[in-house]
């Protein structure tokens, strides 16, 4: 229960927190949005086939976006040395990850909402074919985007030069993620059953791979 | 008052790559008693601090809470002893100073929390400004609040790294005067350059030299602490 308690605490602190500050959000949506304009005139201009590369493109803005809040979710602790008062209270330190892996997780989906509605009506991605498997592929995409974006950026939180070394070590991790969620996403939108499709079975492994070994890793990858 | 040891640290040592920062420090924290720790920067005064609070981990040697090891379940009963106050306010500056001090004694399930929030308020003057966020406060004010999220849970040993940084004269004299009256039933780890304050606080001098504890000793006015500081500068 107490294990469970400081997990909603520290969530509570974290989404006030980036509510307020607003830096994350507003940048990460804004950017979300100004990709889908620039590849609405593209195609406009017969640049390509949407139907084909769609998927990919939306992935592709989810996660440059996503890595604007995700990278700076312990980076922001380092402002007045809060990373140090979550890491001296009497709590178990996994529970702070899952806090911030949480937090990451509901603006993800936020942002993702957001771009799913947008794309349908800039893009014509034809998003409602199969809404539940589009929405599941997100979910278990963003549920390992999520956890190992967190606890890279709770490795990197001392070292100089975070904001290259981010992606540097992040993007080459998350590359069969998102190749799958690519695929997986192409497959819904045509209304393909994606429930024998050998990609969601590794985004899945992926997910619980990269969630147990953050929760666990967590308290010795933050102590110096 | 009698001086329990509420905190041994026995053989200490810190290494970073092939640089050690700590060689066999042994310190000893005692209750009702405050231990100020001197040294030339890079000493590894911050290192030990760290160290003693359980933020970085060391490379050799045991820490002991009332006589057992910090490990198990003795290391939890440690870190809801440990308080820990430096020169940055480990607040959040876009919480106002109730949510602050809120948000801490949920995480050290502090009982009677809101009375105990109102009376720490009240006691270091920001009662007023309770409702306004972090951000705005002046560095007193920021400091002030800060030493109230460190008493949130009554801590019994309180490590205080350069808590004097970037306070104004009225501020440190201030703060020298609060936590003045802090030694009771705790023990203080204090680290500062500002010697004039310190022993108007401390009791004992303990002088890092290069990551060894060199010399500890209790003494009597700033002159004998200055002294002994520049004797083991010189010396070796």
């Amino acid at each position: 229960m107490r294990y469970l308690s400081i997990i909603f605490l520290v969530l509570k602190k974290e989404l006030k927190d980036e509510f307020r500050r607003k830096e994350g959000i507003v940048a990460s949506f804004f950017f979300a949005l100004i990709s889908l304009v620039l590849f609405h005139f593209s195609f406009d201009s017969g640049v390509g086939d949407i139907s084909q590369s769609g998927a990919g493109l939306l992935w592709l803005i989810i996660l440059f976006a996503g890595t604007l809040f995700i990278g700076a979710s312990f980076k922001k602790e380092e402002e007045n040395g809060t990373f140090y008062a979550l890491l001296l209270a009497p709590v178990d330190r996994g529970a702070i990850y899952l806090a911030k892996f949480l937090s990451n997780l509901i603006l993800l989906t936020l942002l993702e909402v957001f771009l799913l509605f947008i794309s349908y009506f800039f893009l014509n991605i034809p998003i409602f074919n199969s809404p539940l498997s589009i929405c599941f592929v997100f979910l278990l995409v963003s549920i390992g985007f999520s956890s190992l974006g967190t606890l890279i950026s709770a490795l990197l939180i001392n070292e100089r030069g975070s904001a290259v070394l981010y992606p540097l070590l992040l993007y080459p991790l998350l590359i069969p993620l998102f190749m799958g969620g690519a695929t997986l996403t192409n497959e819904a939108i045509n209304s393909k059953d994606i429930r024998s499709d050998p990609w969601l079975h590794l985004i899945i492994l992926f997910d619980i791979l990269f969630l147990t070994i953050s929760t666990l890793l967590f308290e010795s990858a933050v102590e110096e | 008052m009698e001086n329990e040891v509420l905190v041994s640290c026995e053989n200490i040592e810190k290494s970073f790559g092939r640089k050690r920062a700590l060689k066999e420090v042994n310190l000893k924290l005692y209750s009702n008693k405050a231990t100020l720790l001197l040294g030339h920067n890079g000493a590894g005064k911050t290192t030990l601090c760290k160290i003693v609070a359980l933020l970085s981990k060391q490379t050799k040697g045991n820490i002991f809470f009332k006589g057992k090891q910090v490990e198990g379940n003795v290391r939890n009963k440690y870190k809801k002893a440990i308080g820990y106050l430096s020169h940055s306010t480990f607040l959040y500056n876009h919480f106002t100073a109730y949510e602050n001090l809120s948000f801490f004694s949920r995480l050290y399930q502090v009982k009677d929390a809101e009375k105990k929030i109102e009376s720490l308020l009240k006691q270091f003057d920001i009662l007023k400004v309770k409702d306004e966020v972090v951000k705005n406060f002046s560095r007193g004010m920021q400091q002030r609040l800060s030493l109230s999220r460190l008493l949130i849970s009554d801590p019994m040993i309180l490590i205080l790294d350069e808590p004097f940084t970037g306070l104004d004269p009225d501020g440190i004299r201030n703060l020298t005067r609060y936590l003045s009256n802090l030694k009771e039933g705790r023990a203080i780890l204090l680290v500062t350059h500002e010697i004039d304050e310190s022993v108007e606080i401390c009791d004992e001098v303990s002088i890092l030299k290069n990551g060894e504890v060199v010399l500890t000793s209790e003494f009597k006015n700033k002159d004998e602490v200055t002294k002994l500081y520049f004797d083991v500068q010189e010396k070796r």
